[in-house]
């Protein structure tokens, strides 16, 4: 076992533990360690999580409050723990991302690890696409665009993005045909 | 080695385009090529050199025309026919036009050695490793391939096509997202290369260092000519018809008049 797939393991039985765990003190306490065991890295993991939660966080909290409040079942410790959890693996899972190469983890699934590359390979270009296509939106914009004409570009950009995703997506498989991969005697 | 005839092939169209009938990419289509021939397909955007180099990887079957190669006929029956295929497979390699699309291991050394391992090799580590420092990428080994710069996705998927000895090597483009400098090392590299060689590009002044017999794709997707390549680069009205030169404009004091023009091959 190589030293990725053994942190894959550890964070995949944190995730279990994680889940069995209903007292928010205890939750409050794995949140500590974890932040203490991240090392220097910490603040930026712990900023990754909030900007990641904490819209998500507030939307399902306020709409707990108001329901709860309304039926008189208003538990702040439930809410209290929610919000933790999410927090807790969210955090976990930018943390193996950081520390972890999930293909090489996957070491022990081949085909799982290449599927892996290919999407994560895939993501970057389309990301950069997406990136140039706001770039060039902004450099032939001369005053801000209005709501109607962010919704045009916004689908546009889609529209393209996703062109470029089906074209990219046969030009890999005929690749991975071209190299064999699907004749049934991938290693 | 390769025999085509007759191969006509037609895109399916896409939703919301005004032919239904598909897109016409490659009419009838003779071809030859002998063991250890270099060939270079010239043709402009459009006209089906791609289309024509996945028809040869057996990745595209044709509507109509036989493709052989090496005399077996490469159909959709023969490539699931485990030993055809293997066999093919084993023989013929297709550099994309765009590499990163071959790049699907998490490190270079795996990407190489995947052919050699399929194909139940000898040391496939090794003949990596060996790949891998043929093409400078020793220090990038354990490096996932996505991280690679243009040039370097260029030579690692090349090296992980050699890595399983084809007897048929096609390039689709292969210089079209590469450096001056990335350019030449590839140029030297093929022109060392003791193998069937078929490269479409349509930047004409690296024709002659590719190959010594064109095959010019028309905008009709026909065959336009096929014959030594000193002759197509000397003929400019078939270069000017095929869309590979232009007339061009030029401005001399007040005088204004037009002539041909290859802009990277005079």
């Amino acid at each position: 076992m190589n030293r990725d797939t053994f942190w894959l393991l550890i964070y995949l039985a944190a995730v279990l533990a994680g889940t069995l765990v209903h007292d928010p003190l205890w939750l409050g306490a794995a949140w500590l360690v974890c932040l203490l065991l991240a090392g220097p890295q910490r603040l930026r993991l712990l900023r990754k999580t909030l900007a990641a939660i904490v819209l998500f966080n507030l939307t399902v909290s306020v709409g707990y409050l108001i329901v709860a409040s309304a039926q008189h079942t208003f538990a702040g410790a439930y809410l209290l723990l929610v919000n933790l959890r999410v927090g807790w693996l969210t955090f976990l899972a930018f943390w193996l991302a950081s520390r972890v190469h999930l293909p090489r983890a996957l070491a022990f699934a081949p085909n799982l690890a290449r599927l892996l590359t290919v999407a994560y390979a895939m993501t970057l270009r389309l990301l950069r696409l997406h990136q140039d296509h706001k770039l060039a939106q902004r450099s032939r914009t001369l005053a801000p665009p209005t709501l109607q004409e962010r919704i045009a570009m916004s689908a546009a950009g889609a529209g393209h993005v996703l062109d470029r995703a089906t074209h990219a997506a046969t030009e890999v498989t005929q690749a991975m045909r071209s190299r064999g991969l699907f004749e049934g005697n991938q290693p | 080695m390769i025999a085509l005839d007759g191969v006509t092939l037609r895109h399916p169209t896409l939703p919301g385009a005004p032919n239904d009938a598909g897109v016409l990419a490659l009419d009838g289509i003779d071809l030859r090529v002998a063991p250890k021939e270099r060939v270079v397909l010239l043709g402009a955007n459009g006209c089906g050199k791609s289309t024509l180099l996945k028809i040869l990887d057996g990745l595209l079957i044709p509507g109509a025309g036989d493709y052989r190669f090496q005399g077996e006929a490469v159909t959709q029956a023969s490539l699931r026919q485990r030993d055809f295929s293997r066999r093919f497979r084993a023989q013929v390699a297709l550099l994309f036009q765009h590499p990163e699309a071959m790049l699907f291991h998490p490190t270079v050394l795996e990407e190489i050695a995947f052919g050699p391992k399929q194909l139940g090799m000898e040391g496939p580590e090794d003949r990596a490793r060996a790949w891998a420092a043929h093409m400078g990428l020793s220090k990038h080994l354990e490096t996932p391939p996505y991280l690679l710069s243009g040039g370097e996705k260029q030579r690692l998927a090349l090296a992980a096509l050699l890595a399983v000895e084809p007897q048929l090597l096609l390039l689709d483009e292969p210089t079209a997202h590469l450096d001056p400098r990335a350019t030449g090392w590839l140029v030297d590299f093929l022109a060392d290369l003791d193998i069937t060689l078929v490269v479409a590009t349509h930047v004409l002044s690296l024709a002659p260092e590719l190959g010594s017999r064109a095959i010019i794709l028309g905008e009709d997707h026909r065959i336009a000519f096929d014959g030594p390549l000193e002759a197509a680069l000397a003929d400019l009205d078939l270069l000017v018809a095929a869309n590979l030169a232009h007339t061009h404009r030029h401005r001399h004091g007040d005088s204004v008049h037009r002539h041909f023009h290859v802009h990277d091959w005079d």
